[in-house]
């Protein structure tokens, strides 16, 4: 891993970079949008879970509504739109390739964002669905999964054109992520929408496609991005690269198998549960690999002094990982799930690995990649480390309570002595240190935003002056 | 892997794989296995219904007010975790308990207690003054009131029969009552009808 793919091919990348601007950008400025929203409602929900009179008078607003709305905007606003951005920039820099027809992304990106605004307004008026990282209307799956298909043919077709002799690891991961997505998404419109899919099938197909979404979409988004911005950032070879093809085997083989060991003690037949379980240990095999490429990379190599603040983004990611993957296991253990079934200790691992993870990692990238489609550095580099350590304190103030006040709620349950509203009330204390926690989120989200602006704010301007000068002129002048 | 055709094929076969072993023939062998005990049940003269006219109204109404984002309707095996003794059934529910059920709905947190056998456990009354006013039974509650299940209206002479029978600050203005809106009826109705009041070939009641 060097960076061949810019030493080559000097002068192509900047037609390369040329051809990304508008698809990357207008992915990067939807996410950008949907983090407000993501922001507003992941702060309603934290308040919601433990100040329950707030603003429960509106239908719309009931609790139930308010955090499916914040799963579809956060995971499939905000962080599919960066997912797609960061995906198609690293495909084509990776591949020496150009974007072509490019205006189709911005049509499925147009196309994605639409149907998804449907499906929120949707969720919000009560047509949402009762399963995890599948709230959103029935109708509008259909809409979203053309829309991912259309991106990820794109993404493909970057590859299959690529004009640089090598193939990376982070190629291998975004192409069987580009292939899962909207794969995932087609099993499950089809299958949840088929009467032969009734009864705990639908949660079946709901715990599997879950697992999917979260290892072998954001899972390997994330770890594309690190494996291609650790050795770019630190100009030098990972550790033990040649060891992550067993890595990619591991995560793509169990990795899809993995989401179904959530359904422990569930209604369904043991065989289903064991092979999760096994699943999830086997990917042990994967966290340890990226463990060694990216946490031992990083603890060999000092300080650097370019893009040191890109750089701690990506560390937290390689930590974050390690640490959600070795928890992910854990957690699928039938001794260990027998607590922590059902409570908010599963919470406090999904916000580390969709937020932590893998949004950390695209935070990164957007950091990095922003400034070469540009052609300039950000205006106030001071902010990027403010977002981070405002992320940093974020995260460990949501995660860090969620998971002790998990625990403590998995052992009361489990203790039929203490009543009910006992046992919601020991967690009551964790509840109110996350809605802290995405005060912080939220002012690091709003120095990702001004930077973001102001970087884009000259080009916008001299857009709007170019229109404003082409209607002014007279109407024949302009014909040859 | 450095041409696409292997590393397709290989992406292709391992998401093929966990697709036919876990959604085709996992699937289809849980819905085989209820249709089985269901006809099993029938044989004995037992006829189990789902949730259908007014209760079958009544999942829509729970799906839609997002109830299963902090209620389960699952019992795990007696021993396995605190269902079993907090009384949230008799036994283990199994697959054929939600075989009827358009949407199965078992939820993945418990902010609140399992519902799976909730209409064993409550009556309507009760039901009614929980969404109406979740702390008039516990105050330690963090389910919020529902407001919008219910409607204040005038009344002369008698009360309706399902006027909710509210005291202290609670009490309606006079000449008025609360009453459940058609949805809140609906809503109650699936509630009752959530009952493991009956035994399965593969999961027997217990207690």
């Amino acid at each position: 891993m060097s960076d061949t793919d810019t030493l080559l091919n000097p002068s192509g990348t900047s037609a390369i970079d040329q051809s990304l601007k508008a698809p990357v950008l207008v992915f990067l400025l939807s996410g950008a949008k949907w983090l407000v929203f993501a922001t507003i409602f992941g702060y309603l929900a934290a308040w919601k879970s433990h100040n329950q009179a707030f603003l429960d008078s509106f239908s719309f607003l009931t609790t139930g509504r308010v955090q499916a709305a914040y799963t579809a905007i956060s995971v499939y606003g905000f962080a599919c739109n960066l997912a797609f951005g960061v995906a198609i920039w690293m495909m084509a820099r990776l591949s020496g390739s150009e974007v072509r027809a490019g205006f189709t992304l911005i049509i499925a990106c147009a196309f994605w964002n639409i149907a998804l605004t449907v499906g929120v307004v949707g969720i919000l008026i009560g047509d949402l669905r009762a399963f995890e990282f599948l709230e959103l209307p029935a109708y509008i799956a259909a809409p979203m999964a053309v829309a991912s298909t259309v991106i990820s043919i794109w993404g493909i077709m970057l590859f299959t054109s690529r004009t640089n002799k090598d193939v990376y690891a982070s190629q291998w991961f975004i192409i069987a992520a580009l292939f899962v997505f909207p794969w995932i998404q087609i099993v499950a419109k089809i299958m949840l929408g088929s009467d032969a899919s009734s009864g705990v099938s639908q949660a079946l197909v709901a715990s599997w496609f879950a697992g999917n979404l979260t290892w072998l979409w954001f899972g390997a988004i994330a770890v594309a991005g690190l494996y291609y911005l650790i050795p770019k950032l630190l100009g030098t070879r990972l550790l033990s690269y040649s060891l992550s093809h067993i890595g990619f085997f591991a995560l793509i083989f169990a990795g899809s198998w993995a989401g179904v060991a959530r359904l422990v003690g569930g209604p369904f037949p043991a065989w289903i549960i064991t092979a999760g379980i096994v699943a999830s240990i086997l990917m042990l095999i994967f966290f340890a690999i990226t463990g060694i490429n990216f946490v031992g990379t990083l603890r060999q190599v000092g300080e650097i002094s370019e893009n040191s603040d890109v750089l701690l983004f990506a560390k937290f990611a390689s930590y974050a990982l390690l640490i959600s993957g070795i928890g992910a296991t854990l957690l699928s253990l039938r001794g260990i799930a027998e607590v922590t079934q059902f409570t908010v200790l599963l919470d406090a691992h999904r916000f580390l690995v969709i937020y932590g993870v893998f949004s950390m990692t695209a935070f990164g990238l957007v950091y990095y990649l922003v400034p070469q489609i540009m052609g300039r550095d950000w205006p106030m580099r001071f902010l990027i480390s403010s977002h981070f350590w405002m992320s940093f304190i974020g995260i460990l103030l949501i995660v860090v309570p969620l998971a002790i006040g998990g625990w403590k709620q998995g052992t009361a349950m489990m203790d039929a002595s203490i009543p009910f509203s006992e046992v919601v009330r020991k967690t009551s204390y964790f509840m109110a240190a996350r809605s802290m926690g995405w005060i912080f989120l939220g002012l690091g989200h709003c120095a990702f935003i001004l930077n973001l602006f102001s970087m884009l704010k000259p080009d916008c301007d001299s857009c709007i002056e170019e229109l404003t000068r082409t209607e002014t002129e007279p109407v024949g002048g302009v014909k040859s | 892997m450095k041409n696409f055709a292997s590393l397709f094929a290989i992406i292709f076969c391992a998401m093929a794989v966990s697709w036919l072993c876990l959604l085709v023939v996992g699937a289809s062998g849980v819905n085989a296995e209820a249709v089985k005990s269901l006809q099993a049940k029938a044989d004995e003269g037992v006829i189990i219904i789902g949730s259908e006219g007014l209760a079958g109204a009544g999942a829509e109404v729970y799906r839609e007010m997002a109830c299963a984002a902090c209620h389960t309707q699952q019992v795990r095996r007696p021993g396995y975790g605190g269902d079993f003794d907090r009384d949230w059934g008799g036994r283990q529910s199994v697959a054929t308990d939600y075989a009827l059920h358009d949407n199965a709905m078992l939820g993945s947190r418990r902010f609140g207690p399992d519902l799976s056998n909730v209409g064993a456990r409550r009556d309507a009354e009760w039901l009614f003054m929980h969404l109406y006013k979740p702390s008039l039974h516990a105050d330690a509650t963090t389910m919020p009131d529902y407001p919008q299940l219910f409607q204040e209206k005038e009344f002369s002479g008698t009360p309706a029969v399902n006027a909710l029978d509210l005291q202290g600050n609670d009490t309606p203005a006079e000449g008025t009552e609360v009453v459940p809106t058609a949805k809140g009826v609906a809503l109650v109705a699936y509630l009752q009808s959530l009952n493991l009041d009956y035994d399965l070939t593969e999961s027997k009641r217990l207690k």
